[in-house]
């Protein structure tokens, strides 16, 4: 209804500025001028730099460089030309050869860099805002399923870990620490200027970000403050990460071939492994002997508890083996000087370390781009991808493989005398028999398109409509056999199938203004308006009573479940930016966006977010001298974005369906209306002081930021006589703060170019998150304490004191200042604050050293200060408590080593005792089970070689590498107690999750 | 001058999208506004039916309720070999933060605040109605106001002590809500209202429910009668099955008496003929059956489900309780206790609900009584018995019984004989020869009993007749009967709890508490004593 005055300001703006005088002035002719000619080369390898932008540095005009790096440009006497490209340092040379070589050389954050910023593209130099960037070549040969897994250790503020080792898995990526209660904590991304629909959209632990190759990608960018954020509204407040793929460039065809091939391996050391038969028995004969019974009585109680000692299975080994790993890429690009295009297809294979926990993907991309006329640009992309993704059940499940594996007694046979499997133990759910019977898998299919055209009004002057489709299917089908497990075995096994589409409809259009007003005051602007529609539809079916052989729902003889649901929501926006620039020293930006979200409640539906930003160049200062300080820009933003993460109609009173009655449908209130229900409010402070020294050998930028979370979106608790439990609302506050260095550094520069390079990366960040207003009602998990003055993760169970040296009995302590203990959990103090499963920092450090034709380069990632529980702790390690159970099998060798056996011994793990009920419960939840979660870990690590090029003419090849590359090959942890690999969850929980794995693999890159 | 074209088209354009409202205004698919349910007939319908769907809950009578009072009294115990299912319950142990307690607690009241609404959208609900559908229109109403005086008298007797716990039943009951709730604006926090108060109020609610439900025991189904929901859905003969259970517990034996006469006297119903009756219990609809939550293929709890949880092909966690399972490795043994399994004959056809056998587990229990009630596991279509027919006659014969001796009535005393002979006949054929026969005198007469043992008999009869359906430990209760719990199936010691009839020295573990939550959450909530 309201015709925003946001548009209306910005296009009278517009029209302002196009009555103004200056605007139609054209440039100056000179009489003295000359044609010069060059090649541009990349200084890393000499190889042709195409599409580098060549200009004039005041008059702007200019030039592009073609495939093979040769340009021609019209010049006089004494003009700077400068060299510039996205991924390059750009250089401004005075040409005065007739053949000039310029080599350009790889950029590492640069003022001069052109970054992919929201809506656009900026200079660094003129920017005010916080981003991070990853280069092609970081992304393109990483062996990760999922592109967000190489932000891990490549960006400051950046906090990424997968919580599985389920390749092609959801990994948790946090921007700027934890900013939401109940609602999403999740980025906004990105691609190609289009929001799309992220995470998991089959239920299987599958990851719609996963389907992008990441060859496709020139960059990724992390929007991270307001000034960077803004743009976004109501999506921003958990940070944007935009990512861009590959366009052509004029000139020959090139073809780039890629293929990795290698294997995944497990990490776990051999002392994380549980008991074998003969540990385990030794351990449960002296938790006999300490309940007080005769040794000699122990015989006779394996007799009567059934157990075979001459059985001896290794769990670890039934579970686990070695994942194969593979992917090829192939990808075409070139076109003429109107027309360009890039096409790519590849294949992604990696198959966890765990039997049966499977992932492939296959995918393509097109995109091209053409200059119809003068004025009107017209680009479109098209891509698509296929994944498939297999695994288990997870968590507590017995069908889990990863329970069975850490909780199987080892004295538990596989198969029975007769061959078949043993069902007697793990509730009819023998691990193997379920990975060899049970099929959980999904595709999920990802079609996109997006056109868009851009026109030139009048100089300075552009509009640009942008139209895409971002298309989402999912399809699972699960089958657990009618002869595994108790559950299927009773009901005659099960199929079920899911099927959802996600529809995700995008249209932007944008005006842009440029004004240069004479050589120190420029400004910019666009205006923009923004349409967003999203549909879900899923089906969902499910029978029991299977018939042998088939292996969907028709072979099921009952039906038990068949569903379907639909739902969606909708975004209306209108922004506006604006940039200030006055004479390359001084910036000021501003932003505005209204976001109108079909979320929320009709009295709040809609709400203005913006920012501010301002930057000083002070190295161009006059006042500024300095040999060694290149470069230094100091600059500030500040604003205000939301998030909309909630529920389609979390707003609304609802009576939901499903409680249907004797084959007649149903309604029950489920949901409680909340008339004032709204976004979150999310009010980023930056800080940044870039810097460039020693003629650019060392660069970097240092930021604080304080980053304040407000209204939040909480589901709180309510007596549950109004017949719902809990209510959303908006109410609690949470503020993140921290220190984010990021420094590369060329240690060692090659005098010639190929000779010796050092290079380091480096970055680290910390961040404090700090709950500032929660609600006494929030209903929130009990596993973590979440008081006023808390971060948001802090763990909170019964304090653990570690064993009686005198008699083994485990003590808790009783104060929280851990001054008194008792050997009675129940009077134990009932919580403890314990540690935060956030770390106090991470950080990640790249060294690459080249030679020749050689290249090493490793990266180390450490995360640093944090804790993780073990929720399944207490099942696991019962002290002989349960007595003779198939489940009880959980401690590790490690500590096995470390029990209470005589007195006087100092340790942490107490001694068994047959069937007592002193140190272990199934309720004992305490800080026995929680870990120091920091790790350092050998990240990467890559040796590469580029074949000679003589050795390649013949071939016609351009150029080839070989290389062997390595992931999380090694890691070292502080606490030596953990039965899994240290990356978890955000959280801090462990949960009897499949282990993150390493993968070591052989690489060949070539260039036709 | 182009341009500006141009862009005033592109204004407009953009000023006529953002004028489009509806573009923001999506309805949810598969749920429905609030103030969109009662505006037509079939979603009214619909509500009625999401009543007695919330009560096919694991936390409600899909299981809990029926589980909870049998092992929290002498009929069960759970096996040692099992999960962490009512670990609290069957060691008397359990707490406010038991999450079966805190569960059913929520589930109820959801059953409560939905019929609430439909109560309150009576005028609605008749103005959707067409003329053919105005009878059923008052008939969901009629049903919700049965379904709230049976959800507040299952709350009251979990939550709460029995009625005659206080001579004015002034002690604390569970907070009434009666008002509907459906914006965040109408959250109560209300405190409890005394025992009395809530009983008063479940027999308001029935006689409203009778005031509304069709007097034929007919149950409509868009205009039509419909025979296959007469047991599944209240009727005015299940509400007066009700009243008949609920004036028991708060002892108006007339009342109790002249309700059941109406539910015997309609003929509906017959009791299950001897020699099927282990099959027709289990069976829907069966003969016997006065009211039953219905559980179809679709409304599977799978492993949440009573079935699963008995059965030795599920988790077959739940034993019945047996004599020599009387503290068997402590050596002492407890004179007052005595077994399910051992209260029925050999020839009692009951006895083959609870039938000895072995647990399906290494090391488990060998021959104790399984529980065989409800155990089919692969379809679930076992309706959840919630009031028999015996029922009617042990409730009327304990009536007759009470006012026998309160009256010195021979007569009473004689027709409660009648009551209770027919149903010992028709479960056991040895008790075909040996009716029970009964004097007022203080020293009756050879071969018969006291009125007063004639009363323990009825209790004991209940026992055998209602095992494994939620009732034991509200007789137990209500009749202030001291009993031992067994503990564990045979390793460990058993418990004698001490529930002596004078209210000072009641075990407070015999009822459940307030859920910790919601004493957490409501400063006007009160815990129950002990907790």
């Amino acid at each position: 209804m309201k015709i925003k005055p946001i548009i209306i300001l910005g296009i009278s703006l517009l029209f302002c500025l196009l009555q103004n005088p200056t605007f139609a002035q054209g440039t100056d002719k000179n009489e003295s001028q000359k044609i010069m000619k060059g090649t541009v080369l990349n200084s890393k390898d000499n190889t042709p730099l195409a599409n580098v932008s060549i200009k004039l540095l005041n008059s702007k005009k200019g030039t592009t460089s073609k495939a093979d790096g040769s340009f021609s440009i019209e010049i006089k006497n004494g003009d700077k030309v400068e060299f510039s490209r996205v991924d390059m340092i750009s250089k401004t040379v005075v040409l005065k050869e007739s053949n000039n070589i310029v080599l350009l050389q790889e950029s590492e954050n640069n003022l001069n860099d052109v970054l992919v910023i929201a809506y656009g593209n900026q200079k660094r130099n003129s920017f005010t805002g916080a981003i991070g960037t990853i280069k092609n070549t970081t992304i393109e040969s990483a062996p990760n399923a999922s592109v967000q897994e190489t932000l891990q250790g490549n960006m400051a503020g950046v906090q990424s870990t997968n919580a599985t080792g389920q390749a092609g898995g959801v990994p948790q990526i946090r921007i700027r620490g934890i900013g939401s209660i109940n609602a999403s904590a999740t980025p906004l991304y990105v691609i190609d200027g289009i929001p799309v629909v992220s995470g998991d959209i089959s239920g299987l632990n599958s990851n719609t970000i996963a389907g992008l190759n990441a060859n496709d990608i020139q960059s990724m960018t992390v929007l991270k403050d307001a000034s960077a954020t803004s743009l976004y509204g109501s999506r921003a407040a958990n940070g944007v990460i935009l990512i861009t793929t590959k366009t052509g460039f004029s000139g020959k065809a090139k073809i780039n071939f890629t293929y990795q091939k290698g294997y995944n391996n497990n990490t776990l050391a051999p002392e994380q492994k549980t008991l074998n038969t003969e540990e385990y028995l030794q351990y449960y004969k002296e938790g006999w002997v300490n309940s007080g019974k005769p040794a000699t009585s122990f015989d006779s109680l394996l007799t009567a508890n059934g157990i075979n000692r001459s059985v001896n299975t290794d769990w670890f080994n039934e579970i686990l083996r070695q994942g194969q790993y593979s992917q090829y890429n192939l990808n075409a690009s070139g076109g003429n000087e109107k027309n360009t295009y890039f096409i790519s297809g590849s294949y992604y294979k990696s198959d966890a370390t765990t039997k049966g926990i499977d992932y492939d993907k296959a995918t393509f991309r097109v995109n091209v781009n053409s200059e119809l006329t003068k004025r009107l640009n017209v680009k479109a992309g098209f891509s698509g991808s296929f994944q498939r993704t297999s695994n288990f059940l997870g968590g507590s499940f017995f069908a889990n493989p990863i329970r069975a594996m850490y909780r199987l007694a080892p004295w538990l046979p596989v198969y029975k005398s007769d061959g078949t499997y043993d069902l007697s133990y793990n509730s009819g759910y023998n691990p193997v028999a379920v990975i060899q019977t049970t099929n959980r898998n999904a595709k999920t299919y990802n079609f996109s398109a997006n056109t868009s055209a851009k026109y030139e009004i009048a100089k300075g002057l552009t509009f640009e409509g942008t139209y895409a489709l971002d298309f989402n299917h999912a399809f699972k089908s699960i089958y657990y056999d009618p002869g595994v497990g108790n559950l299927y075995i009773a009901v005659g096994g099960a199929i079920e199938n899911y099927s959802q589409d996600i529809t995700n409809w995008v249209a932007t259009n944008i005006i842009r203004y440029k004004k240069e007003f004479d050589t120190k005051n420029t400004f910019e602007a666009f205006a923009g308006y923004e349409a967003q529609k999203r549909s879900d539809v899923d089906i969902s079916i499910e029978v029991n009573g299977i018939a042998p052989g088939t292996t969907t729902p028709a072979g099921g003889s009952s039906p038990v479940l068949t569903t379907g649901t639909g739902t969606g929501n909708t975004l209306i926006s209108k922004f506006l930016n604006t940039n200030y620039t006055y004479d390359d020293r001084f910036f000021v930006s501003g932003s505005l966006r209204e976001d109108a979200s079909s979320r929320f409640a009709r009295n709040f539906r809609s709400a203005i977010f913006w920012s501010a930003g301002t930057g000083w160049n002070i190295h161009n200062e006059s006042f500024f001298k300095s040999n060694w300080v290149n470069e230094l820009k100091l600059r500030a933003s500040y604003g205000y974005t939301g998030n909309q993460g909630i529920d389609n109609f979390e707003s609304q009173g609802l009576y939901s369906a499903g409680s249907d009655y004797n084959l007649q449908s149903g309604l029950s209130l489920t949901q409680l209306s909340n008339d004032n229900l709204t976004w979150e409010k999310n009010i980023p402070l930056n800080i940044g002081l870039d810097f460039s020294l020693l003629k650019g050998r060392i660069s970097g930028s240092v930021e604080w930021y304080d980053r304040t979370s407000s209204n939040l979106l909480i589901s709180q608790s309510i007596p549950s006589l109004n017949g719902v439990s809990s209510v959303t609302v908006n109410n609690g506050a949470m503020k993140n703060s921290g220190v984010e260095i990021t420094i590369s550094s060329v240690n060692i520069s090659p005098s010639s170019p190929k000779g010796f390079k050092w290079v380091t990366d480096f970055n680290f960040t910390t961040n404090r998150n700090r709950i500032t207003d929660i609600d006494s009602a929030y209903a929130g998990s009990a596993a973590y304490d979440r008081r006023i003055g808390n971060d948001f993760y802090t763990h909170f169970q019964r304090g653990y004191a570690g064993v009686n040296p005198a008699n083994g009995e485990a003590l808790w302590y009783t104060s929280s200042a851990k001054d008194s203990t008792t050997n009675v959990f129940t009077t134990a103090l009932p919580r403890i604050t314990q540690g935060s499963a956030l770390p106090k920092f991470y950080t990640g450090m790249t060294n690459s050293f080249s030679y020749q034709d050689f290249k090493l380069s490793f990266q180390l990632y450490a995360y640093w200060g944090n804790t993780i529980y073990d929720q399944y702790g207490y099942f696991q390690k019962s002290d002989a408590n349960i007595g003779f159970s198939d489940q009880s099998n959980g401690l590790s060798k490690y500590e096995y080593a470390r029990r209470w056996t005589t007195p006087g011994q100092i340790t942490d793990v107490p001694k068994p005792v047959f069937l007592g009920t002193q140190s272990s419960n199934a309720s004992y939840e305490s800080s026995r089970f929680l870990y120091d979660g920091s790790y350092i870990r050998l990240r990467d690590i890559t040796l590469s070689y580029n074949l000679p090029k003589s050795f390649l003419a013949k071939a016609k090849i351009n150029s080839a590498k070989v290389y062997v590359r390595g992931q999380n090959l090694y890691t070292y942890t502080v606490d030596k107690r953990f039965n899994t690999d240290p990356e978890v969850s955000v959280d801090g929980t462990m949960s009897q999750r499949p282990p993150v794995f390493s993968t070591l693999l052989f690489g060949l890159d070539i260039n036709f | 001058m182009k341009n500006k074209y141009i862009i005033t088209l592109f204004t407009i354009a953009v000023s006529l999208i953002a004028c489009n409202k509806d573009f923001l205004d999506i309805k949810p698919e598969q749920s429905v506004l609030t103030e969109d349910v009662f505006s037509n007939m079939s979603a009214s319908r619909a509500t009625v039916n999401g009543l007695y769907s919330l009560m096919q809950s694991s936390s409600y009578y899909g299981r809990d309720a029926m589980v909870i009072p049998e092992v929290l009294s002498d009929n069960m115990t759970r096996s040692v070999k099992t999960g962490n299912r009512y670990t609290g319950m069957n060691t008397m142990t359990h707490t406010a933060t038991d999450a079966n307690v805190t569960r059913m607690w929520s589930q109820i009241y959801r059953v409560v605040t939905n019929a609430n609404a439909i109560i309150a959208n009576e005028a609605k609900i008749n103005t959707a109605a067409s003329a053919l559908q105005k009878e059923e229109a008052l008939q969901l109403v009629g049903e919700a106001y049965a379904v709230r005086a049976l959800a507040y008298f299952d709350l009251i007797k979990f939550f709460a002590r029995p009625l005659n716990h206080t001579s004015d039943g002034s002690h604390l009951g569970v907070p009434l809500v009666l008002l509907p709730i459906t914006s965040i604006s109408e959250v109560v926090y209300p405190a409890r209202n005394t025992a009395k108060e809530v009983y008063d109020r479940i027999y308001l609610d029935i006689e409203e429910a009778l005031k509304r439900l069709p007097a034929s025991g007919n149950v409509l189904y868009n205009g039509v009668t419909s025979n296959t929901l007469q047991k599944i859905r209240f009727n005015t003969f299940s509400t007066l099955a009700l009243k008949t259970r609920v004036a028991i517990y708060t002892e108006d034996w007339q009342k109790a008496i002249d309700a059941s006469n109406l539910v015997i006297a309609s003929g509906k119903y017959t009791l299950y003929p001897y020699g099927s009756m282990e099959q027709d219990f289990r069976n829907q609809n069966s003969s016997e059956s006065i009211f039953e939550v219905a559980n179809n293929t679709n409304d599977n709890a799978g492993t949440d489900s009573y079935a699963y949880l008995s059965s030795q092909s599920g988790y077959g966690e739940l034993l019945g309780t047996r004599q020599t399972m009387n503290s068997k490795s402590t050596g002492t043994t407890l004179s007052t206790f005595k077994g399910l399994y051992d209260t029925y004959s050999n020839t009692d056809v009951r006895r083959n609900f609870i039938s000895l056998g072995n647990r399906n587990s290494l090391g488990g229990e060998v021959n104790v009584p399984l529980c065989l009630k409800y155990i089919n596991i692969s379809t679930n279509m076992e309706n959840i018995k919630v009031i028999r027919l015996s029922e009617m006659y042990l409730s009327r014969a304990e009536a007759r019984a009470r006012l026998a001796v309160k009256n010195a009535d021979a007569n009473s005393l004689n027709s409660s004989l009648v009551d209770i002979n027919l149903i010992r006949k028709s479960r056991d054929t040895a008790s075909a020869t040996k009716a029970f026969t009964a004097s007022l005198l203080a020293v009756p007469p050879t071969g018969a009993i006291k009125a007063t043992a004639l009363l323990d008999s009825i209790i004991v009869e209940r026992r055998k007749e209602f095992a494994l359906e939620g009732h034991r430990l509200f007789d137990l209760n209500r009749t202030q009967t001291s009993y031992v719990k067994i503990n564990a199936a045979g390793n460990s010691t058993s418990r004698l709890i001490q529930y002596s009839a004078t209210t000072s020295s009641y075990y407070y573990r015999t009822i459940l508490p307030i859920p910790v939550t919601q004493v957490q959450n409501n400063p006007k909530m009160v815990q129950n004593p002990g907790f």
